[in-house]
């Protein structure tokens, strides 16, 4: 009967379809079951997953490898364990030298750095200058579209002085150069021109790449020709799970060890929780150019119609906190200390409406992406009933992510421009130079221009000086609490769960850097 | 028919399949358009700082800028040879990453509907045999119940009872062998609940019809006529049913479900594309998917025509 | 057995069970046509009948479990993440769900009766054109196609009513043109030419009126096809966008929070799904009455 003969060619292939899904599950790990001894005498095997091997879950698989062309949280996780830049950020987020052993600048426009002699790749070729100018030379290439724009700004060249020694070639001043080289991988030269690449990367870190089922997982294991000390863990895995239930279910169960961007409601569900504040923020920046928000302050009215503490205690579960007026936290470069967020005076906001000439509030666009920020419709939904009750009609324009950025893109001056628009950045530069492009009149970003901030930008984009430039930045910060360029939102903090027996301390900078971690028992 | 039935399934099988190929070709035509008139995909893939420059420099380099022609023309040849373009959000082949993601979904898509066959033809036949009775009564409510909800509602459900609140099994995920159970369930339910209202429907009509009333007449048992020749000539309608229920189950809900387990199928892979805007991957996918399904209704189609010439009713 | 010419599944909806259980009676048709009528009820009056302003956030008691009580009162359905009251929000939410299901369905059904009745009425070049669009629009993947407009074109409600007819006209054109190729034969239909009526005039007030009886049916049987398609485009997100509010986008915006307030995803999901039984169940009543599916 055809009904049978169908049930049993569908059963065939199931089973065939089995076999194959099988075998390309990997559970990542070497081979070695090491049983270890508490202090309390008993042994412990860990059972499953392997027993070196730890794995991290990740909501979205990487695009790609190549560490230079991409920027994006999922691909990092990944490639920061396998390539390096010349510096790197500690703990505490200070530059700190690392491939490169030294570096000043020598020249206006020359940077140098002598470089450690001890580094190899892991596919054996050599680290030296070469490398070094190969690297500069691929990730600022014209056709290359990296999209680590801002690490490439001001970048025109590299030089090989000697085997060890390179300068890197800018256009004119640019104090950030430091910055930059924490965050420019360098590959090597042979590998690095393969167009496959992407898929196969190789670096200098203290893993090197294994496999990527796609789909699946990616699994690194440890390189035993590492420059740096040895990392406690020899193996890992990468393993893909949108689904933020699955991945909790798994970290629950034991089944993997770390979970990124836990959702605040999850805190109180995993093992072992870790919240602590990060480099991003969240803002509304505001048009000065309208005609309704020209005035400051009306944008400062709009600052203290927002309830920061409560929108960071309900709808973020505390894991927030209100970002102190400024596109800045605590321990980056140009935090003025004597700034502090808009309190929440619903009252003294209708006040400053009325005086700045609108008793009647007045009607405003919000420009929200869609699905791009986590609980970005709630807060946008938030600020906007907030924002209601002192007379600001919000009307909230959801798009999706593209179109947002085209419409929001568009000059201040341009009618054409939007009132309003809720985004996040991450200051990973730790510098108040990285978002110049806010404040700055001719700046990608921005929607306002005072003189007197460009006169201070200028004066600090030409000195390689820290303090100076410290103290030029906290100035323009002072002048934009008076003269608001968004309702400043919240300091976000950095969720992640963890299983019991990884021990691990998050860094300020969000990197998820496996050599830093042991586990416990 | 003058001509031999050979002949005329042959010329069947061509009109349908040129017929496909056209419809697939507005569809690419017209989603091409759209895309190239509203998409701005390369928004979505420059760095959050890009300038209005750094946009241009990437469409120039991607290609984006050129006259629309000049870029369908190019698309299509690529087609012909079988490039589907690059994927823009994984720089390889846009043909990849659904190459990796079909082994998922044949998987599950021929699981649930194994299920779906099982449970709707046993209980439809069931009740077909004793219409009017709780059974059927009961069984008939359930799957018109079935088809009335939202399918990936459904998942969604299971997930909280299985998942959630009883912790026994995983939500999705390919590397269990139990990820598979929910979604399976799910898609076995809601076609089942289908392709249970037809065999019921059928089973019952040919219970009806006057050859069983002789049988039975003659003293056969009931079961016997229903074993014997019932089955028989209801079973080509059931057999084709539960193929076109597995085409219209390739055609959406399969996709819908994947989304909601997480399944790395070629559907979830559609759906992240589209959220990403990448078209290379989507056009490919639909592409694909569309020759599939034209494909599978003519075998389907055919397949049921050739068993209706060689079952002549007894 | 289906027409011969015309190819693709058989379109039998959900609702084979023409000789169904016997004796169900009518009260059970005033059950399902009373469930119906009130969530009709609720989509005209949804501001009155909501017990809360669905707008009205409360973010402290947000994520709040079914009866719980707050300042503000009882909440049957508990509160959604910004503590606005989710009863009020599924009411508020008839509407739209509604509105969209009934509009798509009729420009559906306009635009498949009109080709199939030109198909069957003209023949020739309109017929074979027709046809092969709805044949093989059939057989394409449609709600994959509708997903990769949606994102193009921008979710919007005014754009899902653009494209959600184009799931269902096939499947009115193909028995439309069944149904007048049949009547075209009929001694009537020559009568009225006879007398001069152009083609249009005979369609509009000979030919459609006759198929009302079929039209019908399929249109019950649409709107509950066309509120589940309207529901999953909005639960991935290429449909309704927050403020408009519409089931499937509720059961979409409650997903994250699966684990700690699955109420808010599978409430609404109930609704729907409520809604769409009652429409099925009506619609299998009319089927039986009627005579043979199709």
């Amino acid at each position: 009967m055809p009904r049978a003969r169908t049930l049993l060619l569908a059963l065939a292939l199931v089973l065939a379809a089995c076999q194959g899904a099988e075998t390309t599950t990997t559970t990542g790990g070497s081979d070695t079951t090491p049983a270890t001894t508490a202090a309390d005498g008993t042994t412990t095997t860990t059972a499953a997953p392997v027993a070196e091997g730890i794995i991290i879950a990740l909501a979205t698989e990487p695009s790609t490898l190549d560490g230079q062309l991409v920027n994006d949280r999922s691909s990092r996780v990944v490639t920061n364990n396998i390539v390096e830049g010349l510096l790197f950020r500690d703990q505490s987020g200070e530059i700190v030298p690392y491939l490169a052993e030294t570096y000043e600048a020598i020249a206006d426009d020359r940077w140098q750095f002598t470089l450690r002699q001890d580094v190899t790749f892991h596919n054996g070729e050599a680290f030296n200058a070469d490398a070094v100018v190969f690297s500069i030379m691929r990730i600022i290439a014209d056709d290359y579209e990296t999209q680590k724009t801002s690490y490439i700004e001001g970048l025109v060249g590299a030089e090989a002085v000697d085997e060890y020694t390179v300068d890197i070639i800018t256009d004119g001043i640019s104090p950030v150069v430091p910055a930059q080289m924490t965050s420019i991988p360098i590959v090597p030269p042979e590998a690095g021109a393969d167009a496959g690449y992407g898929d196969n990367p190789v670096g200098t870190g203290p893993y090197q790449f294994v496999s990527w089922d796609r789909g699946q997982q990616i699994t690194l294991e440890a390189y035993d020709g590492y420059w740096g000390e040895a990392p406690a863990i020899q193996s890992f895995s990468i393993r893909f799970i949108p689904d933020a239930q699955t991945s909790l279910a798994a970290l629950q169960a034991g089944e993997i060890d770390m979970v990124l961007d836990l959702l605040p409601e999850q805190a109180d569900l995993v093992p072992v929780f870790v919240s602590t504040p990060g480099p991003e923020f969240s803002y509304i920046q505001l048009n000065t150019y309208k005609e309704f928000l020209a005035d400051p302050l009306v944008r400062q009215a709009l600052n203290y119609a927002v309830d920061k503490e409560t929108l960071a205690a309900t709808i973020y579960e505390g894991h927030a906190r209100p970002n102190d007026a400024q596109h800045l936290s605590a321990s980056m470069l140009g935090y003025n200390e004597s700034v502090d967020a808009f309190p929440y005076d619903p009252e003294l906001a209708m006040q400053m409406l009325t005086d700045a000439g609108y008793p009647e509030g007045f009607t405003m666009e919000l420009h929200v992406p869609i699905g791009r920020f986590l609980k970005g419709n709630e807060t946008a939904e938030f600020v906007a009933a907030q924002l209601g009750e002192v007379g600001v009609i919000v009307e909230i324009v959801l798009t999706e992510f593209s179109v947002h950025r085209e419409v929001t893109r568009i000059p201040g001056p341009d009618p054409a421009s939007v009132d309003s628009r809720y985004g996040w950045n991450s200051n990973e530069w730790f510098d108040a130079a990285r978002y110049s492009g806010f404040f700055s009149c001719e700046g990608g970003s921005s929607k306002i221009c005072i003189d007197e901030i460009d006169a201070l930008h200028e004066e600090a984009s030409s000195t390689n000086d820290a303090e100076t430039r410290d103290q030029l930045y906290q100035q323009i910060w002072a002048i934009l609490h008076e003269n608001p360029l968004s309702i400043y939102l919240l300091q976000q903090n950095l969720l992640y769960g963890l299983s019991d027996r990884l021990q691990w301390e998050p860094r300020v900078d969000d990197e998820v850097l496996v050599a830093s971690m042991s586990l416990t028992g | 028919m003058k001509q031999s039935p050979s002949t005329s399934m042959g010329r069947f099988v061509i009109g349908r399949l040129r017929d496909g190929a056209v419809v697939l070709i507005l569809v690419v035509l017209v989603i091409f358009v759209l895309a190239f008139v509203v998409g701005n995909p390369v928004e979505y893939y420059a760095p959050p700082d890009a300038t209005q420059e750094d946009i241009d420099r990437l469409n120039r380099i991607l290609g984006f800028d050129r006259p629309f022609h000049i870029q369908f023309v190019d698309y299509f040849g690529g087609l012909i040879q079988g490039d589907f373009g690059e994927s823009l959000f994984q720089r390889r082949p846009a043909i990849k990453p659904i190459m990796e993601a079909l082994p998922a979904t044949i998987l599950l898509s021929l699981t649930g509907i194994a299920l779906a066959g099982v449970l709707g033809s046993i209980g439809g036949v069931l009740a077909g045999v004793r219409p009017g009775t709780l059974f059927d009564r009961v069984s008939n409510f359930i799957s018109v119940a079935l088809v009335s909800v939202p399918n990936f509602w459904l998942g969604l459900v299971l997930i909280v009872i299985f998942a959630v609140q009883l912790r026994i099994l995983p939500t999705s995920g390919f590397f269990d062998n139990q990820g598979i159970i929910l979604p399976t369930l799910t898609l076995g339910l809601v076609h089942g609940g289908r392709i249970f209202l037809i065999v019921r429907s059928v089973t019952f009509e040919e219970t009806t019809k006057p050859y069983v009333m002789v049988a039975e007449s003659k003293g056969l048992p009931f079961s016997y006529v229903v074993g014997r020749h019932v089955l028989r000539n209801a079973g080509l309608t059931i057999a084709t049913t539960v193929g076109w229920e597995y085409v219209r189950m390739m055609g959406g809900t399969a996709f819908a479900i994947e989304f909601v387990f997480a399944w790395p199928g070629v559907g979830n892979l559609m759906i992240d594309s589209a959220h990403r805007q990448d078209f290379p991957v989507l056009q490919a996918g639909v592409i694909l998917t569309g020759v599939f399904v034209v494909t599978a209704n003519i075998v389907v189609d055919l397949g049921s025509r050739v068993l209706d010439r060689r079952l002549q009713p007894v | 057995m289906s027409a011969p010419t015309i190819a693709g599944p058989p379109p039998a909806p959900a609702l084979a069970g023409v000789e169904g259980p016997p004796g169900t009676g009518r009260w059970v048709l005033w059950f399902w046509v009373a469930l119906l009528g009130v969530f009709l009820v609720a989509a005209f009056t949804g501001d009155l009948l909501a017990p809360y302003d669905p707008f009205d956030q409360a973010p402290v008691d947000r994520l709040s479990p079914p009866m719980t009580v707050t300042e503000r009162g009882l909440h049957i359905f508990g509160t959604d993440p910004l503590g606005r009251d989710s009863f009020s929000n599924i009411i508020l939410g008839t509407r739209l769900t509604l509105l969209v299901g009934l509009l798509a369905t009729a420009i559906g059904t306009v635009v498949g009766t009109l080709i199939g009745a030109a198909a069957g009425y003209y023949g020739g070049w309109v017929d074979r054109i027709g046809m092969r669009l709805a044949e093989a629009q059939t057989a394409m993947p449609m709600f994959l196609v509708a997903i990769l407009l949606l994102s193009l074109l921008g979710p919007s409600v005014i754009n899902l009513v653009v494209v959600l007819p184009t799931l269902i006209w096939p499947t009115f054109a193909r028995i439309i043109r069944a149904e007048t190729l049949r009547l075209r034969s009929t001694a009537f239909i020559e009568a009225a030419q006879a007398l001069g009526c152009t083609g249009w005039t005979i369609m509009r007030r000979h030919l459609i009126p006759n198929l009302a009886g079929r039209i019908g049916v399929l249109v019950v049987v649409s709107v509950g096809h066309v509120m589940l398609a309207e529901a999953g485009l909005s639960f991935l997100g290429v449909g309704v966008q927050p403020p408009d509010i519409t089931w499937g986008l509720l059961i979409s915006l409650g997903r994250q929070y699966l684990a700690v307030a699955w109420w808010l995803t599978i409430i609404p999901g109930l609704f729907l799904g409520l809604v769409v039984l009652s429409i099925n169940m009506i619609g299998r009543h009319f089927e039986r009455n009627l005579g043979a599916a199709g």
